[in-house]
């Protein structure tokens, strides 16, 4: 079997993924469709191999990283750790673990940990017409500027799985993946056909917080208390000599940012759509 | 007498009049409201919290009451923190 590479780039750098195996690479092309290609170093290279009975071993620039795992379980690590990579070494820009999208041309980020329910709103509302960015990572140079977004396709934990049981008719594309804990990778272009924004001014900013039973409630934040909670969600602060202090203190100046606390997914996403627009 | 004095090693930036300290190596981040942010600044590792207690009730006569109990609990809550010792 030929090995072929793919690329997929983020906040100036790239890693790569070597394979023989025709599904992997398929899985690649179809869920970091916007991401593909190098843009700055590549910084790892993962080698995939494949074993008998369909288990696979992954090396990472050349010492072993996984050993006789399933496909499932190779993307999900090499999803997890190729984010990681990518995340960690940007000296160029400040990355932030957010959502984002864009409405025309005002961009919309939703900051939150893991939990928030960022990762559903970010769903719903491209499904309501917003243009996606991502789900999980966004990028902004350190001089300030446009915000980028990690495009990968979007990934809905079983709780959301009624987001794309609502939007989505045809399950049978490439770009619709789903696992067998329930969890679904989701094309962006398969709930909202507008093309994916590669970056976008940022003109308001959510902390979002889903709780269950709890009212809709919106709070408006003052500059001081958005750098605070940025600061939570900066990744790379490490790399920067004032730890991404002043880059946040800007960004925080540029935006309207609101707490949000909310259960009905659908209250909250009206709301949201009506202040980015 | 406790005098409270700024812990080393926070990066500190003023918004409106709040603040937000960031201490990097130990990974603490701090927001502080304009009140908070009135007091830290008067923590200079020489000044009592009965003196900042003071200076505060002469320059906001009309809140003394409540800076009096205003500097003890923020000076607290910096404290326990990090942000703030006692000497």
């Amino acid at each position: 079997m030929q090995t072929s590479g793919r690329l997929v780039h983020f906040a100036g750098n790239t890693v790569r993924f070597n394979s023989d195996h025709a599904g992997f690479l398929a899985a690649v092309d179809a869920h970091f469709k916007n991401c593909l290609g190098e843009d700055g170093p590549i910084i790892a290279e993962y080698k995939i191999t494949t074993l008998r009975d369909s288990d696979f071993s992954v090396s990472l620039n050349g010492s072993d990283l996984f050993s006789k795992i399933n496909f499932d379980q190779l993307l999900w690590h090499l999803m997890q750790d190729s984010i990681t990579q990518l995340n960690g070494t940007s000296t160029t820009e400040l990355v932030f673990h957010a959502a984002a999208l864009a409405h025309d041309d005002n961009g919309l980020i939703l900051c939150g940990q893991s939990g928030s329910g960022k990762s559903s709103l970010t769903a719903w509302l491209a499904a309501n017409g917003l243009q996606y960015l991502t789900d999980e990572v966004i990028a902004l140079p350190v001089n300030g500027g446009e915000i980028s977004g990690f495009s990968r396709s979007m990934i809905l934990k079983r709780g959301s799985a009624f987001i794309w049981q609502r939007w989505l008719t045809k399950t049978e594309s490439d770009g619709f993946l789903q696992f067998s804990d329930g969890t679904a990778w989701v094309a962006p272009t398969l709930l909202n056909a507008s093309p994916v924004r590669s970056g976008v001014r940022p003109r308001v900013l959510i902390f979002p917080r889903y709780i269950a039973g709890a009212e809709f409630q919106t709070q408006p934040l003052t500059s001081a208390e958005t750098l605070f909670q940025l600061l939570q969600c900066l990744v790379n602060a490490r790399n920067f000599p004032d730890h991404g202090m002043s880059a946040t203190k800007q960004l925080a100046r540029e935006v309207s940012a609101f707490r949000l606390n909310y259960s009905d997914i659908e209250i909250a996403t009206q709301w949201i759509q009506k202040i980015t627009a | 007498m406790i005098v409270p004095t700024p812990v080393d090693g926070f990066q500190i930036e003023s918004l409106d009049g709040e603040l937000v300290l960031l201490h990097p190596t130990r990974n603490i981040i701090i927001h502080s409201n304009q009140t908070g942010a009135l007091i830290w600044q008067l923590c200079d590792g020489a000044r009592t919290v009965e003196e900042i207690t003071e200076i505060l009730g002469a320059a906001y006569p009309e809140a003394r009451d409540e800076i009096r109990a205003d500097v003890p609990a923020v000076i607290q809550t910096l404290a326990s923190r990090g942000a703030l010792e006692s000497k």
